[in-house]
């Protein structure tokens, strides 16, 4: 069986990570964070397609056998500053915004999965709509919608349009921007109303929200999985980790339960800072997590 | 739950510039396909039996290929032209390169 073909879209970023007294500098965005775990696994060649500083992202991936790199080149890279106050709890700052992707950057081949994941609005709807039609599964993570800037810090946008979200069939956010998303209160006023109205008909809605339960939304189901307990040393990019692997597993498997517990385990690995990280481990790690029906 | 999306190919009509082409569309991202790349004939236009063992070309090996505009279909119908020629060229290299190597 050959390589799966993976498409990854969206920009990359500079940040400047600050966790109490510690300040450090990384490249990150949801692209580097999708495809860092899965560095040489050779079951998936990964087709990125971005723009930005190419020598800046080239820096770290260049070079590896399982990534195609396919950068716009621009002066400019997103530049962000992360503020921890706790586990789970940061301030974002946009210092600069990304650079727009044009949809000319994907050429028509087709892939296993398309996995869209942008910082700041860098992804404009024609680009997705051609990703759409290039492949099977669509995986977005929201956040790159849903965002707004006052006073360089980040907000949720509320009442944002769902058109974006009609080419989805995988759709990730944590819990404010999907209440943002949706107008409503709370996560459970969003359940009820999305469950009764079938908004998700035909697509699968994950929600995560740090050390916090897992919602897994499907047309005809609403699972909670607990997230287990660790010593977390870095979680910037967990939630766009858990998506890209969420996405990885279903389309090896079509499971959806057994996708999210190896997501849930090798999110777990990646946030607790080890650099080498066992796939098998965090699918076993992933199996012991609790899961309960969302009443 | 087993996600398989595909796309919903109508009949469409390109006309630009005095061309007249029939292909697909999507009805649901409106992107417009090459009815060469595509092989529109079977997918939408119904002009082959499918029954014949026939089928459109939607996740073979081949290049397919989407348009947001007439015009970008129209150039790169244009194209198909001239990829008959590439292959040519990059034949003769091919040999070139197996007797440099022998």
């Amino acid at each position: 069986m050959g390589s799966k073909r993976i498409a990854v879209i969206g920009g990359f970023t500079l940040d400047e990570i600050i966790w109490g007294d510690n300040i450090y500098h990384s490249i990150g965005g949801g692209v580097y964070h999708s495809i860092k775990p899965f560095i040489n696994t050779p079951k998936y060649t990964f087709y990125v397609y971005s723009k930005g500083n190419r020598a800046l992202i080239e820096k770290d991936l260049k070079n590896i056998d399982n990534i195609v790199l396919r950068i716009l080149d621009d002066t400019g890279i997103a530049r962000f500053r992360l503020i921890y106050k706790s586990i789970g709890q940061r301030v974002l700052y946009l210092i600069t915004p990304p650079p727009l992707i044009p949809d000319s950057i994907i050429p028509s081949e087709n892939y296993d999965a398309i996995i869209i994941n942008p910082v700041y609005h860098e992804v404009p709807l024609t680009l997705l709509k051609k990703a759409r039609i290039l492949t099977p599964v669509l995986s977005l993570d929201i956040q790159g919608f849903v965002r707004r800037v006052l006073n360089e810090e980040i907000s949720i946008s509320t009442g944002y349009t769902e058109e974006t979200m009609l080419y989805a069939d995988i759709i990730h956010g944590n819990y404010n921007e999907v209440i943002g998303l949706y107008n409503c209160s709370s996560l459970e006023e969003l359940i009820k109303n999305v469950v009764m109205k079938n908004i998700f008909k035909n697509k699968i809605v994950l929600i995560s929200n740090g050390p916090d339960p897992i919602y897994l939304i499907t047309s005809d189901n609403v699972l909670l999985f607990k997230p287990p307990k660790i010593k977390v040393r870095n979680e910037t990019g967990a939630g766009d980790t858990f998506l890209s692997a969420f996405t990885l597993k279903y389309i090896e498997t079509n499971d959806v339960e057994e996708a999210i517990r190896y997501a849930i385990g090798l999110t777990a690995y990646k946030i607790s800072g080890l650099k080498e990280i066992d796939h098998d481990k965090a699918l076993k790690l992933g199996n012991k997590v609790e899961v309960k029906q969302f009443i | 739950m087993a996600l398989t999306w595909e796309p919903r190919w109508e009949p469409y009509l390109v006309n630009y510039a005095g061309i007249r082409i029939w292909t697909c569309r999507d009805k649901i991202t409106g992107m417009i396909a090459c009815p060469i790349c595509i092989n529109a004939a079977v997918e939408c236009l119904n002009k082959v039996n499918k029954e014949k063992g026939l089928t459109g070309s939607r996740y073979s090996e081949g290049e397919n290929t989407y348009f947001f505009s007439e015009r970008d279909l129209i150039l790169h119908i244009r194209a198909h032209y001239r990829r008959s020629w590439k292959r040519a060229r990059a034949k003769v290299r091919l040999l070139g390169e197996e007797e440099s190597g022998e």
